[in-house]
C-alpha cells in the first residue's frame, strides 16, 4: 500500500493553471522529493495533500483513504520561519500543537523530552522560539510534526535560508526520522544535494505538470552516458564557437571558454563533435565522461519542459 | 472527550503564558482603556454640568456609564481576540497548522476565545476597580450575577467575531471594518429600543442589561424571570450559530482560493 497517492490533481487560480493532471505515488517509509522551479506547483501540491487547498478535481489518498478523512495522519512544516508561536518555548509549542490534536498527558511530556533530546534542543527547551537560531527553529518545527505522531510528514523547503551546519543538522534529522521512526516524508526543495543525499524517489514538476517521477538512481542512470567534458588546449574563438553551435548540439562553455560540456543522445555523436573541432582547428587536450549529478538531471527535465512550453 | 479536554487545557495555558510574556502589552492595554474611560467620563460630566443636569441624575447615568464601559471592554477584547487572533495566525503562518489538527478550526478558535474570555474578565474587573477607586462611584460587584450573563451572553459576540474573522481570511485588508465593529458595541450597550423584538434580537443586549441591573441596583440571578434567561441563551445561540456557519463557509472558500496561509 502507498502512503500517499495523488491522482489526476488539477487546480486553477483564475486563468493560471497551477496543477495540471498531476499524479504520483509515495511508498510507505520513503522520502520523496517534490522538485520544480518557482511557480511549478510544488507548494500547491503539498498544501492540497494537507487539506489546506481544495483542488478543482482529482483525488488524494493517504493509506488508501481520502485525505480529508485522514488529517490525523498528516503533519507539515511550511516554508520559512513560520509554523510556531514565537513567544512560546519549544516545549510549550510542542505541547500546544499536540494539544490541539487532542494529545496530552504524562506520556506526551516524556515524548517531548525524548524528542528535544534527540534534536539536541534540551538546553533550549525553555527559551522563547524567537530567541533561537533559524536552524533551531526549523528543528523545533520538525519536532512539532513528530510529536503529533502522524504517519506522513510534509516539508516545504526545510533547508531554505539555513547555514551549512544547520542544513547538515536537518539532513541528519530527516534521515533519522525515516530510518528510526518509520515515517513517510514528502519534501519540496531546491537543494539538489539534499535530494541526492536523502530522497529515495523524486517527482519533478514544471508548469504544473509532472515531467518525471522515478527513484533517484534511475533518473541518474538515464543521463549517465550522455554528458561529456572536452578540455581544449586554448580558448575557443567567437567564430569557432558559432561554427560549433551550427552543428546542432547543445554546448555549454566553461573555464573562460576553454572547456566544453556537451549532452549527447548517441555515443557516436562524440566522434562527430571531434570532427567538427578538428575542422575548425581547435585542439583537444582531454575528453572525459562526466559524472552526472542530480542537479543536471533536474535541469534537463525542467529546461526541456521550458523549451517545449 | 479527552481530545477536547486537551484542546481546552493547552488553549488556557497559552492564554496565561501570553498574558505574562506580553506584560507590557497587557499593562499598556489597561492604561489605554483607563485613559479612554477618563476622557469620556470627564467629558460626559462637564457636558451634564453645562446643561444644568442635577448631580443626582448625573450620578445615576455615570454609574450606568461605568457599568457599560466595563461590559464594552470585555466585548471588545473578546471580539478582537477572535477577529485579530485569526489575522495574526494567518500572518504568522500558524493558521495552517491549526487547520491541520483534525479538530475543526472553529472549535479551536472557540476554545481559544473562551480561554481569552477568562483573561479578559480578570483584566476588565481590575480596570473596573481602578475606575471605581479613582472616580469615587461605587457599584455592586457580585460575581455570579455578573459572570453568568457575561459568559452566556458573550457567545453572541463570539459569533460576531467569527463572522468578521472569517471575512478577514478571504478579504484580507479589512482592518478598518474590524476596528469599526468594536465601536458598534458601544452603541449596542447604549441604545434601548422600545420594540421588544428588536431589543431581543440585538446581540448581547439582554445579557448586558442584566449585568448593568445587577451592578447598579444589586439584582441577583433570582430577580430575573426565566424569560430573560431564555432570550439571553437564544440570542447567544443564534449569533454563535450564524458565526460558526459563516466562518466555516469562509474557511472552505479560503481553501478553494488558496488564501488560508496568506495575509
Amino acid at each position: 500500500m502507498y502512503a500517499v497517492e495523488v491522482i489526476n490533481l488539477t487546480k486553477c487560480y483564475g486563468k493560471v493553471m497551477a496543477l495540471d493532471d498531476v499524479s504520483f505515488k509515495v511508498k510507505k517509509g520513503s522520502i520523496c522529493g517534490i522538485l520544480g522551479p518557482n511557480g511549478s506547483g510544488k507548494t500547491t501540491t503539498i498544501k492540497s495533500i494537507c487539506n489546506l487547498i481544495i483542488p478543482d478535481s482529482g483525488e488524494i489518498k493517504i493509506y488508501g483513504k481520502d485525505n480529508g478523512k485522514c488529517t490525523n495522519r498528516i503533519s507539515a512544516v511550511f516554508e520559512g520561519s513560520r509554523n510556531l508561536y514565537w513567544r512560546l518555548t519549544p516545549r510549550e509549542n510542542l505541547r500546544y500543537f499536540a494539544g490541539i490534536r487532542g494529545l496530552g498527558g504524562k506520556t506526551l511530556e516524556k515524548d517531548i523530552d525524548i524528542l528535544l533530546d534527540r534534536f539536541n534542543l534540551t538546553d533550549k527547551k525553555n527559551v522563547s522560539v524567537n530567541n533561537l537560531s533559524r536552524g533551531m527553529q526549523q528543528k523545533v518545527a520538525i519536532a512539532m510534526t513528530l510529536i503529533c505522531n502522524t504517519d506522513v510528514i510534509l516539508l516545504d523547503e526545510p533547508t531554505l535560508g539555513l547555514d551549512v551546519q544547520s542544513q547538515l543538522d536537518i539532513r541528519n534529522v530527516l534521515n533519522d526520522i525515516t530510518s528510526g521512526m518509520d515515517k513517510t516524508i514528502l519534501l519540496s526543495t531546491h537543494d539538489m544535494n539534499l535530494v541526492e543525499d536523502i530522497c529515495d524517489d523524486v517527482a519533478i514538476l514544471n508548469k504544473g505538470k509532472i515531467v518525471a517521477m522515478d527513484n533517484i538512481q534511475s533518473l541518474l542512470d538515464m543521463f549517465k552516458t550522455m554528458k561529456y567534458e572536452i578540455v581544449l588546449s586554448e580558448r575557443i574563438t567567437e567564430e569557432g564557437k558559432n561554427l560549433l553551435m551550427e552543428s546542432g548540439y547543445d554546448f555549454y562553455f566553461a573555464d573562460n571558454e576553454s572547456k566544453i560540456e556537451i549532452d549527447i543522445l548517441n555515443l557516436q555523436d562524440i566522434y562527430k563533435i571531434i570532427e567538427v573541432l578538428k575542422s575548425i582547428n581547435v585542439f583537444i587536450k582531454e575528453i572525459k565522461q562526466k559524472d552526472v549529478d542530480f542537479e543536471s538531471v533536474y535541469l534537463n527535465f525542467t529546461e526541456e519542459g521550458d523549451r517545449i512550453g | 472527550m479527552a481530545k477536547y479536554y486537551y484542546l481546552c487545557k493547552v488553549s488556557m495555558e497559552k492564554a496565561l503564558k501570553e498574558l505574562t510574556r506580553y506584560k507590557f502589552n497587557t499593562i499598556s492595554d489597561v492604561i489605554f482603556l483607563y485613559v479612554v474611560f477618563m476622557a469620556m467620563f470627564l467629558g460626559i460630566k462637564s457636558f451634564g454640568k453645562s446643561f444644568g443636569v442635577s448631580p443626582i441624575d448625573m450620578g445615576d447615568s455615570l454609574e450606568g456609564f461605568i457599568a457599560g464601559f466595563f461590559l464594552w471592554t470585555i466585548m471588545m477584547m473578546t471580539y478582537s481576540g477572535v477577529a485579530y487572533g485569526l489575522t495574526n495566525d494567518a500572518n504568522r503562518g500558524t493558521l495552517e497548522q491549526l487547520n491541520m489538527s483534525g479538530i475543526r478550526l472553529s472549535t479551536i478558535v472557540t476554545a481559544r476565545s473562551l480561554s481569552d474570555l477568562f483573561i479578559n474578565i480578570i483584566v476588565s474587573v481590575v480596570l473596573l476597580f481602578i475606575i471605581m477607586a479613582t472616580t469615587g462611584y461605587k457599584l455592586e460587584i457580585r460575581m455570579l450575577p455578573i459572570l453568568f450573563p457575561v459568559i452566556v451572553g458573550m457567545f453572541s459576540i463570539l459569533g460576531i467575531g467569527l463572522i468578521f474573522g472569517g471575512l478577514a481570511l478571504i478579504f484580507k485588508k479589512i482592518q478598518t471594518l474590524l476596528n469599526i465593529v468594536q465601536y458598534f458595541f458601544i452603541a449596542l450597550i447604549m441604545i434601548n429600543p422600545g420594540n421588544k423584538i428588536i431589543y431581543n434580537l440585538l446581540p448581547f443586549k439582554t445579557a448586558s442589561d442584566m449585568v448593568i441591573s445587577s451592578m447598579r441596583y444589586g439584582y441577583s440571578l433570582t430577580d430575573f424571570s426565566i424569560y430573560y434567561y431564555v432570550i439571553m441563551a437564544g440570542n447567544s445561540a443564534l449569533y454563535f450559530g450564524i458565526g460558526l456557519f459563516i466562518f466555516n463557509r469562509c474557511v472552505k472558500l479560503a481553501k478553494m482560493k488558496g488564501l488560508l496561509g496568506q495575509y
